[in-house]
């Protein structure tokens, strides 16, 4: 029994360290981010748009599109991102062995044909059945082969390339006209060893979508995605933001980032043994610069906007939730000596070190306090007392640095409406009663398929975008 | 205070942060959307009466009787956009109008703010007036303390040709933290003819790498043949100099295609540059240095040298370029096959044979170009 009472007194002591460290470190990245915003936003304000596009300084891009069974949004997603302003782009769909009908729906609707094109295997991928193109797209090519993962039709698509810079784009998502410009920017700064950039991801369920592009700006009607409108706020203007100033920045979202071709060559592409490849590129390609000693930078841009589909139900939500701690997982465990290790810099000794405290151990830590509160109130170890306290502190905390993070997405976005910042605070609010719970429980289960070995993406749900009527 | 209370104060501490940001982001985001709204209507209405009153010049002083005091910002802004999307006698008219309403003794003013942003705002309308005051005051402005307004006056400086010296534009942006920016190097392309003068002298100065870098692309970008025997100068130069980076760059070539695609050292990128430039020149002299080149150690060069050969698109680089179509390394074989389709029948029929060839290497190339074109093996 005594035993018991130390490790009950001992893990208790660790739930209230941790939580206290993490909001240290919270509070931290809310100041960084909001220096960062202020002077991001001057230096974007200054953006000309219109100079990028006439001056000849935008570097080309490949636009990479990978699509398994997209047959709902492919044609429009193509539309989107032909119709996008950038002066030199080429996009390059990979349908990635889809059982549905999403090559015959490009086919068809892009009036397209079969074609040659010479290409170097640069990095591994499976075999390519066909290539397509169509006169009146010289900028499309639609590459069929045989079904090999995101990485691989990401790689097969890097081979197929020809600029500088590659934009890998998922393919139920969608970019904002001026999207590439802005992502284009740290490139233009630094062309030499700028090597990746990240633009930021908003969810477009709820927006009103005309001829592939967001057109009125709405939160989601539905509540699920609600509540993940908030936590996408915090993640791309609070954490992203922070990591990037610290030149510590880990994930580049697999939806919207940026590369130079070349760095990825590199690296050998995007690797094949994991789900959370959009992490681990950016985690090797930290690992590849920083052995060799060579100068080179990441950047996340916060007002390149990417426009992507928030899951509507829980089995969705739940196999995208645990997919992703289980790529995390797998990116940390294939590069673990860089963990805490001073030689990695800032990536590996907080930004490495960071996740795996917070986003491997923290989910353990956080279930085991929910099965020790009642432990600990039968032996006595807690009261109601410093029970209500500590819940009422963690819960007004969490709901400061969501609003927090409200007051950084009004720095950023300048069409949300007031009424809908009233909802997001409210979901804020909500959010700690049942889905931070379900989110903790969906990344155990993401935990436990690493351990297993559990591979594959598991289906993903896609629905056709809101129209808005014709003029 | 007790440990109690105090958790309890910080938690309503905190509550009471959240509400007050609640409250702020509510009340500003409804004003701001209200004062968005007003004033796209109003800038759509002083567009409206901007360009009809750009066709009337003698009515300006009516137009600017109807301004309210918030206008001219909106105008300045206005104007700023439509600048650089207009041609012509539309440039000068708006000019006009602007002098007309003071917007350019406004933005000489603001040259002079405390904000950077609005120094470099300011920088970058003032790049179309030509007032000696004004460019006296761009000319200041190269010395701004933030690198942004530099740019700007820069910019503004090349688009009104009073650039006074290539070399104080070096010092001020290309040896400070900038010179790796593509923004400068615009700027250094929109020099212009006058400068080519001062851009060769920049090469044959004891300059850093990359200022000659600067230099090389814009003499490139210019077209100016008297360029060419500077930039010839310089590659056999870089590659005589450079001798150490380039054994270096070379012993570290092996054929994976995990071999470093970038130039490691400036050496190399200048070599690189020259080519570049070259490729745009398009001038006979250049043949012997871009045949050498065709066989330099560096891959990109020689992958540029294909490139820039095919431009010229003398036969006298056949031979090597369909050598090229075995090396080591896939872009130079690619661009050497590019090279020899745009050299037009005699660089077909090569390809042909090599596709024909029994080289597993340049038959592949070779053959999947031609395919690519459309030319039946």
């Amino acid at each position: 029994m005594t035993l018991l009472w130390t490790i009950v007194r001992w893990l208790n002591g660790c739930v209230l360290a941790l939580l206290l460290v993490q909001s240290v470190i919270y509070l931290w990245q809310i100041i960084v981010a909001f220096i960062e915003l202020r002077q991001h936003r001057r230096r974007a304000s200054r953006t000309d748009t219109w100079w990028m596009l006439t001056s000849g300084v935008a570097l080309p891009i490949s636009i990479l599109v990978p699509a398994h069974n997209e047959e709902e949004t492919i044609v429009e997603n193509v539309r989107s991102m032909l119709a996008l302003h950038y002066p030199d782009f080429e996009v390059i769909v990979i349908n990635d062995g889809s059982k549905d009908r999403t090559l015959s729906v490009l086919i068809a609707a892009l009036n397209l044909q079969k074609l040659d094109r010479v290409w170097h295997q640069e990095v591994p991928h499976q075999e390519i059945r066909g290539l397509y193109g169509s006169p009146r797209h010289p900028r499309l090519l639609v590459v069929d082969k045989l079904n090999g993962g995101k990485s691989d039709a990401l790689n097969a698509g890097i081979n197929l390339s020809r600029f500088p810079l590659f934009c890998a784009v998922d393919a139920d998502s969608l970019l904002d006209q001026d999207s590439l410009l802005q992502v284009m920017r740290p490139f233009i700064e630094e062309p030499e060893e700028m090597i990746a950039v990240g633009g930021r991801i908003c969810i477009v369920n709820g927006c009103t979508v005309r001829a592939g592009q967001v057109t009125e700006i709405a939160l989601p009607a539905r509540p699920l995605a609600l509540l993940q409108s908030i936590e996408y706020i915090r993640a791309f203007l609070i954490a992203r933001l922070a990591w990037s100033r610290l030149g510590a920045m880990l994930i580049i979202s697999g939806a919207f980032g940026l590369f130079k071709r070349d760095a990825a060559v590199r690296v050998g592409g995007y690797s094949h043994d994991t789900v959370g490849e959009d992490m681990e590129i950016v985690v090797k390609l930290h690992r590849y610069f920083r052995d060799r000693n060579q100068k080179y930078q990441m950047r996340y841009v916060a007002d390149s906007v990417c426009w992507t589909q928030a899951p509507e139900t829980f089995g969705v939500l739940r196999r995208q939730r645990s997919r992703w701690q289980r790529g995390m997982m797998q990116a940390l465990a294939k590069h673990r000596k860089m963990i805490f290790n001073p030689r990695y810099g800032p990536v590996g000794l907080w930004g490495m070190g960071y996740f795996f405290v917070f986003d491997i151990i923290g989910p353990i830590v956080e279930a085991a306090g929910f099965l020790l509160v009642p432990l600990a109130f039968w032996m006595d170890e807690v009261t109601p007392q410093f029970f209500l306290a500590w819940l009422s502190l963690t819960f007004t905390y969490g709901v400061f640095l969501s609003a927090s993070s409200l007051l950084l997405e009004m720095m950023v976005t300048r069409t949300t409406r007031a009424r809908d910042f009233a909802l997001l605070m409210m979901s804020a609010v909500l959010e700690n009663f049942g889905y931070r719970q379900l989110n903790n429980l969906w990344r155990l289960e993401g935990i436990w398929q690493f351990v297993t070995g559990k591979q594959g993406w598991g289906a993903m749900q896609r629905t056709k975008f809101r129209q808005s009527p014709g003029p | 205070m007790g440990f109690y209370t105090l958790i309890h104060w910080v938690s309503l501490l905190l509550a009471g942060a959240t509400l007050a940001i609640l409250l702020i982001v509510v009340v500003r985001q409804a004003y701001r959307g209200r004062r968005t709204q007003r004033e796209l209507v109003r800038r759509q209405s002083l567009m409206a009466l901007a360009l009809e009153y750009i066709e009337e010049p003698e009515f300006i002083p009516a137009f600017k009787a109807q301004l309210k005091p918030a206008d001219q910002r909106l105008l300045v802004d206005l104007f700023a956009e439509l600048l650089p999307k207009v041609r012509g006698d539309y440039v000068e008219k708006v000019v006009h109008l602007m002098r007309a309403m003071g917007l350019g003794e406004r933005c000489l003013l603001q040259l002079r703010s405390r904000k950077w942003w609005k120094r470099a705002d300011a920088a970058a309308v003032l790049g179309w007036f030509q007032e000696p005051q004004i460019v006296n005051a761009l000319e200041n402005a190269l010395d701004d303390p933030q690198v942004q307004v530099r740019l700007e006056a820069a910019r503004a400086l090349t688009r009104l040709h009073a650039v006074q010296s290539v070399a104080g534009l070096v010092a001020r942006l290309a040896v400070v933290d900038a010179s790796h920016s593509l923004a400068v190097q615009e700027i250094f392309r929109s020099l212009g003819p006058a400068a080519v003068t001062e851009l060769i002298g920049v090469l044959e100065c004891d300059l850093p790498d990359q200022v000659k870098l600067l230099a090389t692309d814009a003499l490139g970008h210019i077209g100016d043949p008297r360029a060419v025997p500077a930039l010839l100068k310089l590659f056999h130069h870089t590659g005589k100099r450079a001798g150490d980076p380039i054994h270096e760059h070379k012993s570290r070539r092996v054929p994976s295609s995990n071999e470093p695609g970038q130039p490691t050292n400036a050496s190399v990128a200048l070599r690189l540059a020259v080519m570049q430039s070259l490729s745009v020149l398009v001038d006979p002299r250049s043949l012997n240095a871009i045949l050498a080149a065709l066989e330099d150690p560096i891959w990109e060069v020689r992958a540029q040298a294909a490139q820039c050969a095919s431009q010229l698109g003398s036969p006298a680089a056949l031979s090597r370029l369909e050598k090229l179509l075995q090396d080591d390394h896939w872009w130079v074989r690619f661009h050497a096959a590019e090279a020899l389709f745009k050299l037009g029948e005699t660089g077909v029929q090569t390809l042909l044979k090599t596709a024909r060839g029994t080289s597993a290497r340049g038959a592949e190339i070779a053959s999947g170009l031609l395919r690519e074109k459309g030319v039946a093996v």
